[in-house]
């Protein structure tokens, strides 16, 4: 791929696009919202979901980890009452990354295929806010995809962090670096310090989401509920939290919302590497929290 | 000023530190969050407060200082600590621009305090407004940067697109002063730093709506002031910028904070009109903040404000 092609390819999103989810919701309530978030969204035509992919966080082993997060995800559709959703859900990984030998899993052969239906000019956007192993097999069996689809990756930190230490972007390192290297259009969401201030309570969360349409009553318990584990009124901590992955979601609806810019790729490692000479990638500063969330309040809820 | 004594001086703080909050008091709705906190930790024995200084801001710098001062004295009135009103001052009535620092009582006392030799560590001013009564202070007085560290809340972190942030272009000529004269500086940025400390009206009412004067009184402010800040299609949040001054004090382990070259502003001109950050690996350093934890910052404070009497 020609710089600029992958430069031009990481123009703001101009919506509604296609976009696939790559999630691990088992561990973490905030993929929960950002899959909730993301079909209130479609249900309103503002992107086409082509599928959600089940990564493998949760263990015991990394199968029985893929599977709990798949049955999240149908949880999710369950309780929205959209069973077409069900038909486009697949199943991850069974082991981690080798780019020798990857794992060709039906979550890879549908990123494979969804992104050959796209082109440059109207790539899928694949959104991943679980780790790397899927989209890194889809790359590494079918590297032509690259220009097809742009990648928005939730996890690592900003450049200026210490580390990239991240859950996301350390579940599979060779994973991670495969996908740092392969040039794919990546745009990067960091968790410090930029999707970390994606802050809310229990207490905002009722406000906002306590009135709902009758169909959305279900999924909007579920989610307070999910928010409200562990609560107690005494203590900060327990009463508010961070959404994280509902970034991701936010960046293809209302790029606009986003502090964006270009940078060369860094190479992945623990201390992020700076090479000056490779590719670029786009990576996100700021987000407008209060924009953001409202727009998932009324999404969730109307 | 050798580099080796600033950095040794820009150590985070250890223990009971002593203070001198520098506020603009009357602008939004956060410094009175920073007052109270500041009174309740000397109340409970975590700094030493020596001073509450007023400083301006706005297009009428001596009626907001003024304002500012009065606001102080209100929230201690509302605290039921009135025994702190002798260590209030009046500051800068006008913004510097040039190169003649602005006296007022604050920029005095600042003076005072500092050259106090009766106290044995640092005295650390905390700035949560424009840097025109500490600016002042050391120019009138430059000797006193052996014996000060500035925790200034300005500017944004040096990957941003520019530096046009409220406190810095209160008083520009101020900061450039700061940031050049070589006092220990630690500089807390407001995007994308102190911007975590947002927060909603709902979760504020949760833990000291009601609860004592005090409490019930910076709620009620927030709530007057959401009525005209808050903008359609948003989940309006205000941040309470002004607490991580004194959290840093109090719990700089809260914060991740490094040692960098103190950045220059840049000299707007017609084709770049903002101000933005202009490194220059040859100056002095400084400690510049990366993040603040925002849950036991405003877990402190609360707990704090909830002990009032």
């Amino acid at each position: 791929m020609t710089e600029s092609k992958r430069v031009e390819m990481l123009e703001l999103p101009r919506g509604p696009v296609s976009v696939i989810i790559d999630t691990d919701p088992h561990c973490e309530t905030d993929d929960h919202f950002a899959l909730a978030y993301a079909i209130c969204a479609a249900e309103k035509g503002e992107m086409k979901i082509e599928g959600f992919h089940a990564d493998f966080s949760g263990g015991p082993t990394i199968e029985e980890g893929m599977k709990k997060n798949y049955d999240c995800v149908i949880n999710i559709i369950d309780l929205l009452n959209l069973p077409k959703y069900r038909d486009i859900t697949f199943y991850g990984p069974t082991r981690k990354f080798d780019k020798e030998n990857p794992e060709i899993t039906d979550a890879v052969k549908n990123m494979i295929r969804v992104a050959n239906n796209h082109t440059s000019e109207d790539p899928v956007y694949v959104l991943g806010i679980g780790g790397g192993t899927t989209i890194a097999s889809a790359l590494a069996v079918a590297p032509e995809i690259a220009d097809k689809m742009v990648l928005v990756w939730l996890g690592g930190n900003s450049l200026h962090w210490h580390s990239s230490m991240e859950c996301n972007f350390w579940r599979d390192p060779a994973a991670s670096e495969f996908i740092f290297d392969s040039g794919v259009p990546m745009v990067m969401i960091p968790a410090w310090n930029v999707t970390i201030q994606l802050k809310t309570s229990t207490f905002e969360l009722d406000h906002y989401m306590k009135e709902r349409v009758p169909e959305k009553d279900a999924v909007c318990q579920f989610l307070l509920d999910r928010f409200n584990r562990g609560f107690d009124p005494e203590k900060v901590a327990s009463c508010s939290g961070t959404i994280y992955d509902i970034g991701a979601i936010g960046y293809v609806l209302h790029p606009e919302w986003f502090k964006t810019r270009l940078i060369t790729t860094p190479i992945f490692a623990y201390h992020w590497g700076s090479d000056p000479y490779r590719h670029q990638m786009r990576i996100c500063d700021y987000i407008n929290r209060d924009a953001l969330y409202m727009d998932m309040f009324n999404k969730l809820t109307k | 000023m050798t580099e080796s004594k600033r950095i040794e001086m820009l150590e985070l703080p250890k223990g009971k530190v002593s203070v001198v909050l520098d506020t603009d008091t009357a602008c939004e709705v956060d410094d009175q969050f920073a007052v109270a906190y500041a009174v309740r930790a000397a109340e409970e024995g975590e700094l030493i407060l020596e001073g509450l200084h007023a400083t301006q801001f706005g297009d009428n710098p001596a009626e907001a200082s003024e304002l500012s001062y009065q606001e102080i004295l209100k929230v201690l009135d509302r605290m039921g600590c009135p025994q702190y009103k002798n260590i209030v001052r009046r500051g800068a009535d006008r913004k510097m621009e040039g190169e003649e620092p602005v006296m007022s009582d604050a920029v005095t006392h600042l003076i005072e305090l500092a050259k106090d030799e009766s106290r044995e560590g640092l005295l650390y001013v905390v700035a949560i407004g424009a840097g025109t009564n500490i600016a002042s202070a050391l120019k009138a007085a430059p000797e006193i940067m052996e014996k000060i560290v500035v925790v200034w809340l300005a500017g944004n972190v040096q990957h941003w697109e520019n530096v046009e942030e409220y406190n810095i272009n209160q008083d520009e000529a101020a900061a450039r002063y700061i940031l050049g004269c070589g006092v220990p500086l630690v500089l807390l940025p407001a995007y994308n730093v102190v911007s975590a400390l947002s927060i909603s009206i709902y979760e504020l009412e949760h833990f000291i709506d009601g609860k004592t004067e005090i409490g019930s009184f910076l709620v009620e402010n927030v709530r007057q002031y959401s009525v005209k800040d808050t903008r359609p299609g948003e989940a309006w949040t205000k941040v309470i910028w002004d607490i991580a001054g004194i959290a840093y004090v109090l719990h700089p382990d809260w914060f991740i904070t490094r040692i960098v070259f103190t950045p220059s502003l840049s000299e707007p001109n017609e084709a770049h009109w903002e101000k933005k950050w202009a490194s220059n690996p040859q100056k002095h350093l400084m400690r510049i903040g990366d993040y603040v934890e925002r849950a036991p910052v405003f877990q402190d404070v609360f707990d704090k404000i909830n002990r009032c009497k």
